[in-house]
């Protein structure tokens, strides 16, 4: 329980409501979903119709106006029932509808803010400029003026919900210095898609390149502003989240770990009667609530504003850290059974890594944290 | 025998300077596992088909027949020998690996070791030419670290033990034509009394392959249940005294754990040289990432953990090779080199991102494939068990 938080009525409802969702809804497919790789549909709609991508968004956008702690406790709850769908959700609802959110003119987020809060039109960001993400090698986008638009050509690597977002926010390189966003429809003419990502773990994430040859926006979808600068502040945002997934990941694998090991018999004794279960329970609990703790405190800083950049940042390398040390013992005392896809913390353990790998995507991040910190 | 019959011997081997026999044997598995196996070995795992080329290749190279003695057609080597091979094999496919290991030393090894030369002369040349694969049952449902707990029973009716019962988690299962199998031929109130360990063909009347295991990895090597429906297996088919197949079980897992031992640090071996190309290759700021100061501590580290493990497993093949039942030696090789090789799977898989995230990469394979080492053959928690008990 959140219970520490003080959370509002209306957020113990939500939060009442997303867990009893992802009990019946999300958990009971993340299995198979994994196995085929395919995309959370169904899970999908049922999202949309509990009106929850806008949580944090202001309602005069379309949203919840319930602010990013209550973000954050959503994006836990799906994580521990199918990280995959919770990495979607963090796309669009991050990602996409942060960049549109922060950056956007009151015309532009009108136009687009509602269809993404009402989950309507999936949503993704495109990281295509070199400045932010040091991204796997991508050769980047370029946008070069055209008339009164923009042009796009070249390619946005591993974008989340790359293959099926209807609406993307590319952010490129500008011909001549500089970066920009651009609000590019999915139908776009030249825009062109790669297969998904055959990915270790979070499979049922869809990790596609997605390239632009010529690409056609018009001045009107471009966002304002310092394009650099707007993408940081989105990944801080997504930061928290990406905290909250791993934590969501540690818990589901600590249930299920006290679960099994009260079930499990051996030399006529369970499974959680010996010293040395015991000593790894303590160990996977006070890690799972250390980066909980270390979670709340960071939403609840990006619900102050401003100066929450560093405590996200921590927040998530430790919650990554704990979510594969959780759901590496969580295999380790399943046994045989952890190896086994039918016992899912084997999942698990996958998808903790694909997040721990986010960590070092956001490097940058790190070296930023670090500097900050040591003041150099 | 390529024994290492001195201390100065011993002492080379464990240093990395195998003798002239040893070497041979590990530069000619390189080469197999580079030119055969490596080339499959993302097929194998894709598909999760049994890895044939690479069997086919170690056979013809006479090393599936490692450790069986000449008389029976074997190649007559040593341990020392039989690790050189798995190295090189894990190095490129951990399937062909365990597949390899389960089937010189589950099976071969108590046959040669424990069995009748009635046995021996029926089943030896068979194992030698790959005619029969081997595999090894001892885990249940019930029955996984708590060994002991057998509930598969083998009755004496005649000249024949009828078994009933069902073994899981079963390596080779779907592949192999000969089982070493263990079943209870007496309640006793000690669990570990009782037990028997038998030899059965796969196509005897009442043995059925049951379900196969999806799993996280080691893909292209089968894991499935194998039923026991009334099977009759002949008398002489008995392994080894009655009453003592515990005893059995445990020595043959011994030694089975410096196979396992082997496949963590093939794996933590290829690891290093996936990681090494890629570091090397790719640049951050304009210079490789191999120079940058934390992607070189982590290498060092993984070089420091895999050199290790590779002195406990040579350690631990030269003490097999001069006494039957090492434990100290074995357990500490298994305990260490997998916990070593997931250790560098999960640092791999960091440096490299989503690059060593994708399906087809070496680093996203062996980050799955190592998980298993520190599980079967016995946990690492057994491990601690058994070598605590040595202090
Ligand atoms: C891919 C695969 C292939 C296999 N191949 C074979 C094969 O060919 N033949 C065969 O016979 N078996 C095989 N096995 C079975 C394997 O050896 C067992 O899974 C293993 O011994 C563990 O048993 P278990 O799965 O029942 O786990 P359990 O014994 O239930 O263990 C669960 C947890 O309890 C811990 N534990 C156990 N004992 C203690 C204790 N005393 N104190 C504290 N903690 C303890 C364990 O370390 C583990 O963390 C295979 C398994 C797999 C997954």
């Amino acid at each position: 329980m959140a219970d520490h938080l003080n959370l509002n009525e209306e957020q113990q409802m939500l939060l009442e409501t997303i867990d009893e969702f992802t009990k019946g809804e999300v958990r009971p497919g993340a299995g198979e979903r994994d196995l085929e790789r395919t995309f959370p549909e169904d899970v999908w709609e049922g999202l949309a119709e509990l009106g929850l991508m806008g949580v944090a968004y202001p309602e005069e956008v379309g949203g919840v106006g319930l602010g990013w702690l209550t973000h954050a406790l959503v994006v836990e709850s799906l994580a521990r029932g199918c990280a995959a769908t919770a990495m979607t959700f963090v796309a669009h609802a991050n990602l996409a509808m942060g960049a549109i959110a922060t950056a956007g003119s009151d015309e532009q987020k009108e136009r687009w803010m509602e269809e993404l809060c009402s989950g309507e039109t999936l949503g993704a960001l495109a990281l295509g400029a070199g400045e932010v993400l040091a991204g796997p090698a991508a050769e980047g986008v370029t946008a070069s003026k055209s008339g009164d638009g923009w042009v796009l050509q070249g390619t946005a690597a591993t974008v989340v919900n790359g293959s099926r977002a209807a609406l993307l926010v590319v952010h490129a390189n500008v011909e001549g210095g500089g970066s920009g966003l651009f609000v590019v429809r999915g139908d776009a003419v030249g825009l062109g898609r790669g297969a998904s990502h055959h990915t270790s773990g979070l499979r049922a994430a869809d990790y596609a390149d997605v390239t632009f040859e010529g690409v056609a926006v018009p001045a009107a979808d471009t966002l304002p502003g310092d394009a650099d600068a707007i993408v940081r502040g989105v990944l801080d945002a997504s930061r928290v989240s990406l905290a909250a997934i791993a934590v969501g990941i540690a818990r589901d694998a600590f249930d299920r770990t006290i679960d099994y090991s009260k079930e499990r018999q051996m030399f006529g004794r369970r499974l959680a009667d010996f010293d040395g279960t015991l000593e790894k329970f303590s160990t996977m609990a006070s890690a799972t609530e250390s980066a909980r703790r270390l979670l709340y405190a960071a939403a609840t800083a990006q619900d102050g504003g401003d100066g929450y950049a560093s405590i996200a940042t921590m927040a998530q390398l430790h919650a990554a850290r704990v979510a594969h040390d959780v759901a590496y013992e969580a295999v380790q005392i399943f046994g045989g059974y952890g190896y086994c896809h039918e016992y899912a913390v084997e999942r698990l353990q996958r998808d903790a890594k694909m997040v721990e790998i986010g960590v070092d995507e956001t490097a940058f991040a790190r070296r930023a944290l670090a500097r900050e910190l040591a003041a150099i | 025998m390529s024994n290492a019959s001195t201390l100065h011997e011993e002492a080379r081997i464990v240093n990395g300077i195998l003798g002239e026999a040893a070497q041979a044997v590990r530069d000619r598995s390189r080469e197999i596992a580079e030119q055969v196996i490596a080339p499959n070995a993302v097929r194998y795992d894709e598909e999760g088909c049994f890895p044939k080329e690479a069997i086919d290749a170690l056979n013809d190279a006479g090393y599936m027949s490692m450790i069986i003695p000449k008389e029976y057609g074997g190649f007559g080597g040593s341990n020392v020998d039989l690790c050189s091979m798995l190295l090189e094999v894990n190095k490129v496919c951990a399937s062909a690996g365990v597949i390899a290991s389960v089937h010189s030393s589950l099976c071969v090894y108590p046959l040669k070791t424990f069995g009748s030369e009635t046995v021996k002369q029926k089943y030896l040349p068979k194992l030698a030419t790959c005619e029969l694969l081997g595999a090894y049952c001892l885990t249940e449902p019930e029955a996984g670290s708590d060994a002991a707990n057998q509930r598969t029973t083998a009755e004496l009716d005649g000249d024949h033990y009828v078994l009933n019962g069902s073994k899981i988690f079963i390596t080779t299962g779907k592949e192999a034509g000969l089982f070493i199998v263990f079943a209870r031929t007496s309640k006793e109130d000690k669990p570990a009394k009782g037990i028997s360990c038998f030899v059965v063909e796969a196509d005897t009347p009442g043995l059925t392959v049951g379900k196969a295991e999806i799993k996280m990895g080691i893909k292209a090597s089968s894991t499935t249940e194998i039923h026991f429906d009334n099977c009759r297996v002949p008398a002489e088919n008995l392994i080894g005294e009655r009453g003592r197949g515990f005893n059995i079980a445990m020595e043959i897992l011994n030694g089975g754990r410096v196979g396992i031992a082997c496949q963590g640090a093939g794996i933590h071996a290829g690891i290093i040289e996936e990681l090494d190309a890629f570091t090397k290759s790719e640049t951050r700021n304009g210079k490789p990432l191999a120079y940058q100061q934390d992607v070189a501590w982590t290498m060092s580290e993984l070089i420091a953990e895999h050199d290790a493990a590779e002195a406990l497993i040579f350690r631990a093949a030269c003490a097999r090779d001069r006494e039957p039942n090492p434990i100290r030696e074995c357990s500490t090789a298994k305990l260490f080199s997998s916990q070593a090789c997931n250790r560098a799977a999960r640092r791999a898989m960091q440096i490299m991102g989503l690059k060593g995230a994708v399906r087809g990469n070496r680093v996203e394979r062996f980050y799955r494939d190592a998980r298993i080492t520190e599980i079967y053959e016995g946990t690492s928690e057994v491990q601690k068990i058994v070598i605590a008990r040595t202090i």
